[in-house]
């Protein structure tokens, strides 16, 4: 079973989507059918530098293998490729909306 | 109303990031907020000569502290750090704050668990009125650099404070270079606009800012500044951009009247002429920062 983990402004799947991946306030989990798991406080956002790797050693921890977030930097993509994870474009929407959009395959895969 | 925030990138250091910064906000009429990111020589207040009105201290990254009560000298802890952070003097450890990079490996190995994080000021972030806005910037302490947490720190509170009052646009000096201060800066605006300079190395540079922007889905124009000191060079970067298919927003000339009101710390508003409202006008229009 899949785990997805979306950058989020709030705790709660009607927050939106947070404008930036590593420094995102929150992390929320769902499942692959979309079912909210958890909202985890990022604490990868006080890191000086290089938050995306913290960030995505906690996601990966949490064994989530599918990211929606609103883009990501080239470190960030390093390091997904190397963790077998996917990320998808969800800039500008709710969590709700984002998770919705994932099931029915409407968002942008971002890593090649 | 939507804020749009423009990020002025280069690549290349020293191509005229500020001067441009300053320039553009001076053309511009609506209401607007200013940032400089560039934290490591912020110099957009050299020409913006800001009226402070508040300043908060930076906590950066927490590094260690020895117990020197505990503290039995061991050295395992010198030999364990890779930064050559922690050294044992008169039987007692010492941390040079200058080199920790609050990496925890000491706390990890030390047999009388006497070691633990601490943070420290780094610096502090300010707010300043100027004729053009108010201005977000920062000042770091010595032997502090400029960090990717404090250039979101600084867009957040400038993105904050254009919410608050209704101002339009955010226009930020960002750092040079490609690197995670940079990153910080361009992730989420609206448009960045990548000044560079006719010479190989800001051709090369201006390639790798591009390219990042592309990464981050971040809609981008090139301006050549200082266009006349090589016509040719000029060619070949017009010629890059065509074939990239990277838009060219302007290109501004030298002229010693620009560098002499720099000098003086003026914003060259004047002496860049046409050339100015010209490109803010390309800036809105490629940008889309109009509606």
């Amino acid at each position: 079973m899949i785990r997805i983990g979306v950058a989020a402004s709030g705790k709660d799947e009607t927050s939106q989507v947070a404008d930036r991946f590593a420094r995102a306030p929150f992390f929320i989990i769902a499942d692959g059918e979309g079912k909210v798991i958890e909202a985890i406080q990022n604490d990868a956002g006080a890191e000086q530098h290089g938050a995306a790797s913290r960030a995505l050693m906690t996601l990966s921890q949490k064994k989530v293998s599918v990211l929606l977030v609103p883009r990501m930097g080239p470190n960030a993509l390093g390091f997904i490729g190397q963790a077998n994870m996917d990320a998808f474009c969800a800039e500008g929407m709710t969590v709700r909306e984002a998770l919705d959009k994932y099931k029915s395959s409407s968002l942008e895969k971002i890593n090649k | 109303m939507k804020i749009r925030e423009v990020v002025i990138i280069s690549g290349k250091g020293g191509t005229g990031k500020t001067t441009l910064t300053a320039s553009l906000a001076s053309v511009g009429g609506e209401r607007k907020i200013l940032a400089d990111a560039d934290v490591d020589a912020p110099n957009l207040a050299l020409l913006l000569h800001p009226q402070e009105t508040g300043r908060q201290p930076f906590f950066g990254m927490p590094i260690a502290e020895v117990d020197h009560e505990r503290c039995t000298g061991c050295g395992i802890c010198e030999k364990a750090c890779r930064y050559n952070a922690i050294h044992v003097q008169d039987r007692k450890a010492v941390v040079d704050e200058g080199f920790c990079e609050g990496c925890r490996v000491c706390l990890h190995v030390c047999p009388e668990q006497c070691i633990s994080l601490k943070t420290i000021e780094r610096g502090t972030v300010r707010r300043g009125d100027t004729a053009l806005g108010p201005l977000w910037h920062a000042r770091l302490s010595p032997g502090g650099e400029n960090t990717g947490l404090m250039v979101a720190l600084l867009r957040k509170e400038a993105r904050k404070e254009a919410e608050a009052s209704g101002a339009s646009l955010l226009i930020t000096d960002g750092p040079p270079g490609i690197g995670c201060p940079v990153t910080s800066s361009v992730t989420g605006a609206d448009f960045a606009v990548i000044v560079t300079e006719p010479s190989r190395s800001a051709l090369s540079d201006l390639r790798r800012a591009a390219a990042l922007c592309g990464i981050l889905a971040v809609p981008f124009g090139i301006v050549i500044n200082r266009w006349n000191l090589s016509e040719e060079l000029t060619e070949t970067i017009k010629e890059t951009c065509g074939n990239e298919g990277w838009p060219v927003l302007g290109t501004i000339p030298f002229e010693e009247k620009i560098a002499e009101a720099v000098g003086a710390g003026r914003i060259p508003t004047e002496e860049m002429g046409e050339a100015l409202p010209e490109l803010w006008h390309g800036i809105q229009k490629t940008g889309r920062l109009k509606r």
